[in-house]
């Protein structure tokens, strides 16, 4: 009797553990003027990222994990990072200047891409939580723009901590932002998939 | 002597061809190996311009052990980035993988950027690595991984990392075994031992239930497989060789309902296991009609009916597209009879413009006509649409004339025949006198209408009026009467005699009622 007591106690455990780790879920926050037709969004140019936080490595690091992630997904076809920064030696351009829609129309001739992505590291952090364990903290805003005409497509912002995907006890919580930042990019591009934005089809 | 050299090399030719042999089947294995240039490894953790060897040296160790790469020598690496000025690490562009492809000979190249490293409370490793095809200069493959000491718990602690080292080792195992799968692919793509030229499914778009046409031209290096079959959801159907085409051939039944349903093909080997290659062609089933709507520009829309005047566009669109085998557009009279039938293969075209003419180019007389367009989809489905058109292209003449009611004079204007479905626009009237001076000049929007001569206008006009009435004079009147389609009418010096007051009076009382003067 005890015993089945015991396993219909571990069962609800279990089931209100797996249920609070479901609800947590954070989606990423995505805006823009959607038509009814989508662009056809295949091949893309990811500038560099421009570095808002206080640690000088992170731009790069999200950067690069970024545009892997991106390769990685099989989704996209990326230009790689040296096309990328010989357009921008070229042009004299700093990737943290706002460029104008003439900027992209100019990549879309010579890159021939599709759409041009820029990002922005707003919070990058490790925390201590708990007493002793770090976990980083981690902003993005990400922006894509249609080549061709410059116009902006959407807008995507996306904030998570590396406990955000605690499942049971400690299990899941991702304690390296390297690992952070693979995650938070399959969650955005995920996400633009889901809104039929992107992906070569 | 002699004898006994030409019989020595007699026995050594044996051994000669087997090691021929062994040469040549390891030089046949060599090409499938895929040649990978390793790059610097970029290190973040060292700054924006930081650079790794050591753990680059890791890498290539490690990749020395893979069966189906061949790793460039480090010193020629180094020889191409000095000669290059390859400065950077981490990234290069297009052109300059293809180079490293050309001028190293090489398929590969392989990039990364150390992303963490260290760490004094839970050291982590980071690292994300890109592999560049350099025949297309573009990322074919890219991985990260990271890990911190205690993210890795392992059950009793056994195999549980506690240096940097080992963690270094499972990312890089994790990584490696990723990228085999990809490059195995890559390989066994050109280990294939046929040529799949192509899998035709006929028609592609089908009504539910009809039969597919399978028709498979695949060439083979060596024997072909023992069976070959094309599966789909439903299950699996073996195809026969047919002579006359020289490849595959079968009928698939479709589907009942509607959607997209992929054919896989399966090639089912004496000596080696099947082989499945999925998704290689796909056929529709389409049961309902295509919702086919039609707008139409240029025209007045009045009702059910559509007025125009020189020319209509038609702007034909599917709800739903699809592919469409042909349509075809029919103009009938109010009599039924066709005027114009045109068919044509091939999706709709994007608009349609009719300017009122016949077959043979001849404009059309006004009229009720009606505009009728077919198609048929690729799965035979028919839809039309119709629009009922009004051609008019003329306003119905009117007239003016002086009308006697009460003693008082009017200029009175009426359609003089026929009905028209197109609504007045305006008409305009000018009245001057003989010499010339303008009297009356009014506008409206409504036929019949009346013009009181009397009222309404200036004393030194009404005057002028009055007197050439008493004289029995004339006025003279320009009418101008426009349709809301654009058409006009134009009556110009239209001489009105006016009767004086006491002949109307006189009139008046011979006749019971008002009498027009038309």
């Amino acid at each position: 009797m005890n015993f089945k007591r015991l396993q219909n106690s571990l069962l609800v455990f279990f089931l209100i553990t797996f249920c609070c780790s479901c609800s947590m879920k954070v989606a990423p926050e995505t805006g823009g003027r959607f038509t009814k037709e989508r662009p056809s969004i295949c091949r893309i140019a990811i500038l560099p990222f421009v570095n808002e936080s206080r640690k000088p490595e992170a731009s790069l690091q999200v950067y690069r994990i970024f545009l892997n992630e991106l390769v990685a997904s099989g989704q996209y076809i990326v230009e790689p990072e040296g096309e990328v920064r010989l357009f921008l030696t070229r042009n004299r351009l700093f990737p943290q200047k706002l460029m104008d829609a003439s900027i992209y129309a100019e990549f879309a001739r010579q890159l021939q891409v599709d759409a041009v992505i820029r990002g922005k590291v707003i919070d990058y952090d490790m925390k201590e939580i708990q007493g002793s364990e770090i976990i980083p903290h981690l902003t993005l805003q990400i922006e894509i723009f249609e080549a061709r005409s410059g116009r902006m497509l959407l807008n995507t912002f996306h904030r998570r901590n590396g406990n955000d995907y605690q499942t049971t006890l400690h299990f899941g919580t991702v304690k390296t932002m390297s690992g952070l930042v693979a995650r938070v990019t399959k969650e955005i591009y995920e996400d633009w998939l889901e809104k039929e934005i992107g992906g070569c089809r | 002597m002699e004898f006994l050299r030409v019989a020595k090399v007699f026995n050594l030719l044996p051994r000669v061809l087997i090691l021929i042999l062994v040469t040549w089947l390891v030089g046949v294995s060599v090409p499938c190996a895929e040649r990978i240039v390793v790059l610097p490894l970029a290190d973040v953790s060292q700054g924006d311009n930081g650079v790794n060897m050591a753990f680059t040296h890791e890498i290539r160790e490690m990749l020395q052990g893979q069966e189906d790469l061949d790793i460039l020598d480090e010193n020629q690496v180094v020889q191409f980035m000095v000669k290059n000025r390859i400065r950077f690490s981490g990234y290069i562009d297009s052109f300059m993988a293809r180079k490293i492809g050309r001028d190293l000979g090489c398929d590969l190249v392989l990039l990364g950027t150390i992303t963490e490293m260290g760490g004094i409370k839970d050291p982590a490793v980071g690292l994300t690595l890109s592999v560049m095809d350099t025949n297309e200069g573009i990322p074919v493959w890219a991985g990260t991984r990271a890990m911190s000491l205690s993210e890795t718990v392992r059950a009793m602690g056994i195999g549980q990392p506690q240096t940097l080292n080992d963690l270094k080792k499972i990312l890089l195992e994790d990584l490696f075994e990723e990228l085999n799968r990809k490059l195995d692919s890559r390989i066994s793509r050109a280990k294939r031992p046929y040529q799949l030229v192509s899998l035709q499914l006929s028609p592609e778009y089908i009504k539910g239930g009809k039969l597919v046409d399978c028709r498979l031209k695949i060439r083979f290096l060596e024997t072909p497989p023992e069976r070959i079959a094309v599966e789909t959801e439903a299950g699996k159907m073996y195809l026969y060789p047919d002579e006359r085409s020289s490849g595959y051939r079968g009928y698939l039944a479709s589907r009942s309902d509607e959607g997209c349903y992929p054919v896989s093909l399966i090639l089912e080997w004496k000596d080696r296991p099947t082989e499945r290659i999925p998704k290689i062609a796909a056929y529709n089933v389409i049961n309902e009609a295509p919702r086919l709507v039609m707008d139409v520009k240029k025209g007045l829309q009045l009702g059910d009916l559509i007025a125009f005047r020189d020319y209509l566009i038609f702007f034909p669109k599917l709800e739903e597209p699809r592919p469409l085998t042909r349509w075809a557009v029919e103009i009938n009279n109010e009599k039924g009879d066709t005027i114009i039938r045109e068919e044509k293969e091939g999706n709709l075209p994007s608009r349609l413009v009719w300017e009122g003419r016949d077959a043979h180019k001849r404009k059309l007389d006004d009229g009720f006509y009606s505009f009728c367009l077919n198609v048929w989809d690729a799965a035979g489905n028919h839809a039309a649409v119709t629009k009922e058109l009004a051609l008019q292209s003329t306003v119905p003449p009117v007239n003016i004339a002086a009308s006697y009611r009460q003693g008082k004079t009017y200029l009175e204007i009426i359609s003089e025949e026929g009905h028209s479905d197109v609504p007045l626009g305006s008409w305009t009237l000018n009245v001057a006198s003989a010499e010339g001076q303008a009297l009356i000049s009014k506008e409206g929007h409504q036929l019949p209408a009346l013009i009181d001569l009397q009222q309404g206008l200036k004393p030194d006009i009404n005057q002028m009026i009055k007197s050439v009435a008493n004289s029995s004079g004339s006025i003279y009147c320009d009418i101008e009467v426009k349709d809301r389609l654009g058409n006009r009418f134009r009556i110009r010096k239209k001489e009105i005699q006016l009767k004086s007051q006491k002949a109307v009076k006189e009139l008046e009382k011979n006749t019971s009622s008002w009498t027009e003067d038309f």
